[in-house]
């Protein structure tokens, strides 16, 4: 594993050289994942200091236990699951935990009455501005958990459906149902923020 | 289309993962429904919007030094690859 990046090594190839003991590999894989791993904790538990104590643990165990990975081409599903599962155990912990409700995969969102208000032209300088921002931020996290996690790993984190269903156990089909369904109600919250913005007039592109 | 069936697919849609016959059909009935077409378009802003949302929050490169030392300390007695 002593070569260095001018093309990038498939990350089994790596595991398979860290199961052989190479501490090249490690350290490869915590160059490839750190920021990943950090950033997916932070932002489920928006808590640094515990985002910085998850890398650490997921690490460990994932170093510890990767004789145990059937498919090495799987390891970043399995980071990413054990990431989650730390998470949602630091949550517990701090009674931080969401609307634990079951979703019903199978219900349709229907569109709020909100539909025809279109905010699409507002200026960047609305759409990207702090409060919206922070509108967006609180919106997210006044999501179900279940549709949270799904819709920070997507859209925040930018990971594929596979990666999420495969990380929190999920067929991809409830994947993509609860990000839609999140996403819906993103969309309707923030169609009643920028409802003010739309209603003072025109604004210039 | 019905609207409820146009909405389900915002997400394919989005990814390019419709064939022609369904994106011609969902385009057509975007051209005739005003609630679909705005309720798409704000769709996709609110993803565009979700993924600027957050500030990437990059751990420190002291942050990274320190398990690392942790993980050769750990799993392999203190020996560093070169």
């Amino acid at each position: 594993m002593g070569k260095k990046r001018t093309e990038r090594v498939p990350d089994a190839s790596v595991v398979r050289a860290l199961k052989n003991g190479d501490p090249h590999a490690m350290e490869e894989l915590v160059r490839r994942y750190s920021n990943k791993v950090y950033n997916l904790a932070y932002h489920l538990t928006r808590d640094a200091n515990a985002a910085e104590e998850i890398m650490q643990d997921v690490f460990l165990t994932v170093i510890s236990k990767v004789d145990t990975l059937a498919n090495d081409a799987f390891f970043s599903t399995w980071l990413y699951r054990v990431t989650t599962n730390a998470a949602y155990g630091f949550l517990r912990k701090e009674r931080k935990f969401g609307d634990q409700t079951a979703i019903d995969e199978e219900t349709e969102h229907e569109p709020s009455a909100d539909y025809l208000h279109d905010w699409t032209k507002l200026p960047d300088s609305i759409l990207l501005s702090e409060e919206s921002r922070r509108i967006l931020k609180e919106s997210i996290d006044s999501l179900p958990e279940a549709m949270r996690t799904v819709v920070i790993m997507k859209d925040v984190e930018g990971l594929s459906n596979e990666e999420i269903a495969q990380a929190l156990g999920l067929s991809v089909p409830a994947v993509k149902s609860r990000l839609h369904r999140g996403r819906l109600i993103l969309r309707d919250m923030l169609s009643g923020y920028f409802r003010k913005y739309t209603l003072e007039g025109d604004h210039p592109a | 289309m019905k609207c409820l069936v146009c909405s389900s697919l915002f997400p394919d849609y989005m990814e390019n993962c419709l064939s022609q016959d369904v994106i011609d059909e969902l385009e057509h009935h975007f051209r005739f429904c005003e609630k679909c077409r705005v309720c798409f378009s704000t769709y996709r802003l609110t993803v565009m919007l979700s993924s600027k949302v957050e500030q990437p929050a990059a751990v420190s490169p002291e942050s990274v030094e320190r398990l690392t030392s942790l993980l050769i300390q750990r799993f392999f007695n203190g020996a560093r690859g070169a």
